[in-house]
């Protein structure tokens, strides 16, 4: 397999021969990974595809020490992931994974009470709390008006975002989101891509997407790994992955249709400097063309 | 026909709050109408009222011309069927076959005209072959296709689904949205919410709705080339729609219409050649 990127920059994840079966040893015992093997470095965005069951969930499950390896191994920035107790703690600082609704894990009576709920047990002052709570929804695109508003008042998009800033307000460097944009209306999933495109573009958070959706791979992954009965059966760059009919085909995957133009005009004589990740970069190239 | 008069649905929360506003609605025998607004729209709401889920608290709903007063629950529940967002939470037994019996069994049906109905419906759906198997050895979209047998088996004239694929990967998305076409040919009323603009063209009718009320009705050309109207209730037309509207906004002559691929790249060939 085809591992692409910088090799100097820093590594982010390592999987290693990964393996994990449930109910190990009983009757209805499930292996979920079977081996796996992934590389993701800092900075950068990849997307993990596959069917449900393919094992994304049991994957990125490991990548916080929800789950611990059968065999094979985990690393987080050089560092292997073990059971201790102060290591999980702060590694779980460092890798936040968004679950898919997470909107349904808001339990508080205020956006401020869930959005705190992490930095509270950092032993921070208050006024960090604070800011570290304002900071997040602000990144998310919200404001001080929502403080002191309940989280079952929002609307499905609104809540989402307090789901996100409440694991944003930890500060991972590695944000991990299953299914982010599943539910929400096209603005509301607008919004949820461009915030995850800005934290990786101005915070340098690498960012690992679990997802469903081949537009919102194409618009905000570099690389992308799918995942097959516990097995990784292709990795590669997400521009290459949409261009190659015949993995699309075999994977189960779908083309987006913007992407397909940007190909069919660029067969034409058009000249395309960057392919049609969405409609906007469709426009500008596009237009360029006509003038 | 279902006829929504003057429909209105409020939650008590305990403050009021207005779900449904004064709506007007007539589902006719037959037609695809979709439903598609933003989070909070009251699109789910729209569709467990017509389904005769929950009752309006004001106005009424209609079946055929009579309110839920004069005709039997039960033969409510066997014309109009919902499907939900999630199969797992539609599925209640262990064995595929079973699951769709399921609603059959209160019916005092024979063993043999259950077997026969069960088998006619799985072919339908194209799960014959899983008749044995336990659900959760299903995909998403098989299961979702198995929650849709459950519900043809009671052969239902109307079918409301909310959201049917917003959970299923590409291949799943596709085969529901087929089976859903093909169901609407064979007769079946279909009443599709959803977030996906691609699904939302295959209506007859599109309702737009916003803050509870009906803000955009008609076709979907009608619908989505209203471009402005659209983005401005937090909603997108198809890309291709999206993409024509961004190019004319550039003073280039392009009609705002339903594209699909090639006629798009066609026609920006040819805007290409008279430059």
């Amino acid at each position: 397999m085809e591992i692409r990127g910088n090799q100097e920059r820093n590594i982010a994840v390592e999987v290693k021969d990964l393996k994990y079966t449930y109910s190990k040893g009983l009757p209805y015992e499930k292996e979920a990974l079977v081996s796996v093997n992934m590389l993701v470095y800092e900075g950068e965005a990849i997307g993990i595809l596959g069917h449900t069951g393919s094992g994304k969930s049991t994957l990125i499950q490991h990548l916080n020490g929800i789950l611990m390896p059968e065999s094979g191994e985990v690393k987080v920035f050089s560092e292997k992931i073990n059971n201790d107790k102060k290591f999980l703690k702060n590694l779980r600082r460092i890798v936040g994974i968004v679950f898919q609704f997470p909107e349904d894990e808001l339990f508080a009576e205020t956006v401020y009470e869930d959005v705190s709920f992490g930095p509270k047990n950092l032993g921070l002052t208050k006024e960090e709390i604070d800011e570290r709570v304002l900071t997040s929804l602000i990144e998310v695109g919200l404001n001080e008006g929502y403080l002191n508003r309940s989280p079952f008042s929002l609307s499905g998009g609104e809540k989402r975002r307090v789901a996100i800033a409440s694991t944003l307000s930890m500060k991972p460097k590695i944000l991990v989101l299953d299914e982010p944009t599943s539910g929400l209306d096209p603005l509301g999933r607008e919004e949820i891509l461009k915030l995850i495109k800005r934290l990786k573009n101005d915070k340098n958070v690498t960012i690992i997407l679990v997802s469903h959706s081949m537009e919102d791979v194409l618009f905000l992954v570099d690389r992308v790994y799918i995942l097959n009965k516990g097995k990784v059966v292709f990795g590669g760059d997400t521009v290459s992955i949409f261009k190659d009919k015949d993995s699309i085909e075999k994977f189960d995957l779908s083309i987006p249709e913007i992407f397909m133009l940007g190909e069919e005009l660029k067969k034409e004589g058009f000249d395309i400097e960057e392919p049609f990740r969405d409609v906007e970069v469709a426009k500008k190239e596009i237009i360029r063309n006509l003038k | 026909m279902i006829e929504l008069k003057n429909v209105s649905f409020s939650y008590y929360l305990p403050e009021k709050v207005d779900v449904i506003k004064n709506i007007n609605l007539i589902v006719n025998k037959g037609e695809f109408l979709v439903i598609i607004g933003r989070n909070g729209s009251g699109k789910s709401t729209l569709g467990r009222l017509i389904s005769f889920i929950l009752e309006p608290t004001e106005g009424e709903v209609l079946i055929d011309k009579k309110p839920k007063t004069e005709i039997d629950y039960l033969d409510i529940r066997k014309k109009i069927g919902m499907v939900f967002q999630n199969p797992d939470n539609q599925i209640v037994s262990q064995i595929v076959e079973e699951d769709v019996a399921f609603g059959l069994e209160n019916l005092n049906y024979s063993e043999e005209e259950i077997r026969e109905k069960i088998d006619d419906v799985l072919n339908e759906v194209g799960l014959i072959e899983f008749r044995k198997f336990p659900p959760n050895f299903l995909s998403g979209g098989q299961k979702q296709k198995l929650a849709i047998a459950g519900i043809l088996v009671m052969e239902p004239q109307y079918l409301v689904l909310d959201e049917p694929t917003s959970l299923l990967d590409p291949k799943g998305r596709k085969d529901v949205i087929e089976l859903i076409k093909k169901l609407n040919k064979k007769g079946i009323t279909i009443i599709l919410i959803t977030h996906r603009m691609e699904e939302a063209i295959l209506g007859d009718r599109v309702l737009v709705l916003n803050d509870g009320e009906i803000f955009l009705e008609g076709n979907p050309e009608e619908v989505f080339t209203e471009v402005e109207k659209i983005r401005s209730v937090g909603l997108s037309p198809p890309v291709f729609t999206y993409l024509s509207y961004l190019i004319k906004k550039e003073n280039f002559n392009i009609d705002i219409k339903l594209w699909k691929l090639e006629e798009i790249k066609k026609e920006i060939l040819q805007l290409k050649s008279k430059i």
